[in-house]
């Protein structure tokens, strides 16, 4: 049978592969329990933290500025997420090959397309959160304690952070696609290097004074706030 | 590669909309339905909704899985799973399917209705199907590919495959006195050319010497035969023919390579 002289099957959306990838892994990531266990610490450490300093004004009287309160809470919020985030986005594509991603690129879908469905499911399951997470935080401290918080400065730390986290993410999902599943070396490397801040985008030493790493915009925000 | 006359690269999505796809065990996303899986993969071929739902919705009842198409894949048997891999490679109308060991893990009621539904495609669409049952291959194609350690040792038709088998082992049913029938077996015993004779109640069973000609050991059985006015009922080769063929090209191929291999070494 010649199956070149059928004709070819009629009326395609070129980006619903795409847009196909992208939900599906949204609903995919927000059920995993790497982002379950994210969400469930942040939130329980916010909680216990601010319990903590709490502890510390009503016992000692000790009264802390908003700005240096919702600063350390958002760095080590962002300093114990890492991690986590580091292993959901470097797990979007080399968990799949050989499985799912089979089923998957042998429709009619292309390489990019499911790249880049899974990078921007990842950013924006990652970015989207953390930015709900903070935002819940500075309206809490802006209503709720001392008001020296202003609404640009926090508009800046917050950004600054969340294309910090971006930076992350979009790492973590294009090592995903270059390593192999079976690579778990490569993969623990990442988490490894990301957890002890020892990636490029990360470590004093190795980028110029003016860009934006982790430490420095962190250990600024109480300023920016 | 070229497939339908054009290179298939990796971004070949234009290519791929032509082509069904089951790979050998089908992963299926967790938490999903046969319904939201068949809409899944009709996205992924860039299917409209208008397009894709008639589809989705008639595909199911082809392949019987209306009463659970409300229910987890997790769930599924081997059966089940292997039917909506076959319509989530339908969802695109094909020209060409690829599948890879169809039949594999299926209880005898699941394989012989993937049978018969790869003999019922097979007369509208091309079938590409990757096995080591060979006993489905006999059933279901007309041409054969053998691979042997990567490389192509044959192509062609089935009829070609299973005519390069060495035609050695064959089974007579004989009519007449079994005081005859026993002194012709004896008779035919002492022709050289065959390594194994056995005769069971009525049923001669010859075995040639791999460097005997059929056509004469057989002139000389059956010149035997009648001499002793044995009558001969029927005749026919012994054994599962695609699989012998098989075999038989391997180990030729296996012989050769080895010979190649030694000669490289002695050299």
């Amino acid at each position: 049978m010649d199956a070149t002289g059928l004709s070819p099957t009629p009326k395609i959306n070129r980006w619903l592969p795409y847009l196909a990838v992208f939900e599906f892994d949204v609903r995919y990531t927000m059920r995993s329990w790497v982002y379950r266990v994210w969400l469930l610490v942040s939130f329980l450490a916010a909680i216990g933290y601010l319990l903590y300093r709490f502890g510390v004004y009503h016992e000692a009287g000790i009264v802390q500025p908003a700005s240096l309160l919702i600063s350390d809470l958002l760095r080590w919020s962002v300093l114990g997420s890492i991690a986590l985030i580091a292993v959901l986005a470097g797990s979007a594509i080399s968990s799949e090959r050989g499985t799912m991603a089979d089923s998957v690129l042998s429709r009619g879908i292309s390489r990019y397309q499911y790249f880049f469905g899974k990078l921007h499911a990842r950013l924006v399951v990652v970015v989207g959160t953390f930015a709900c997470m903070s935002l819940i935080t500075l309206a809490g401290g802006y209503f709720l304690l001392h008001e020296d918080l202003s609404f640009g400065g926090s508009a800046i730390a917050l950004l600054t952070i969340l294309s910090l986290l971006a930076a992350v993410a979009i790492c973590g999902v294009s090592f995903s696609a270059i390593f192999n599943s079976n690579d778990a070396r490569g993969r623990y490397s990442v988490v490894r290097s990301v957890r002890h801040r020892r990636a490029f985008v990360f470590s004093p030493r190795t980028v110029p004074i003016s860009w934006p790493i982790i430490e420095q915009s962190t250990a600024d925000s109480s300023r920016l706030l | 590669m070229k497939v339908f006359g054009k290179p298939m690269t990796p971004n070949a999505a234009d290519l791929r909309r032509r082509i069904g796809y089951i790979p050998t065990n089908p992963q299926f996303p967790r938490g999903m339905t046969p319904i939201t899986y068949l809409d899944y993969m009709g996205r992924l071929f860039g299917l409209p909704a208008d397009v894709r739902k008639p589809r989705l919705a008639s595909l199911i009842r082809a392949v019987d899985l209306l009463p659970v198409s409300g229910e987890p894949i997790a769930g599924f048997s081997n059966g089940m799973t292997a039917r909506l891999a076959v319509a989530a490679s339908l969802i695109n109308e094909p020209e060409l399917l690829i599948w890879d060991e169809p039949t594999h893990g299926l209880d005898p009621e699941a394989r012989r209705s993937m049978l018969e539904l790869i003999k019922s495609l097979s007369q509208e669409k091309t079938l590409i199907l990757s096995s080591h049952n060979l006993s489905d291959i006999d059933e279901v194609c007309n041409h054969a590919a053998v691979l042997s350690r990567g490389q192509l040792i044959f192509c062609g038709s089935l009829q070609d495959l299973k005519g390069r088998m060495r035609r050695n082992h064959f089974e007579l049913d004989l009519e007449g006195d079994q005081k005859s029938i026993t002194k012709a077996v004896q008779a035919i015993r002492g022709i050289s050319d065959f390594r194994h004779i056995e005769i069971r109640q009525r049923r001669l069973e010859l075995l040639l010497q791999d460097s005997a000609a059929n056509t004469s050991a057989l002139a000389n059985a059956f010149m035997i035969l009648a001499d002793n006015k044995v009558n001969l009922v029927s005749i026919r080769s012994v054994g599962q023919q695609t699989e012998h063929a098989f075999l038989d090209l391997v180990e030729k191929e296996e012989s050769r390579g080895f010979a190649r291999a030694y000669q490289s070494e002695a050299a």
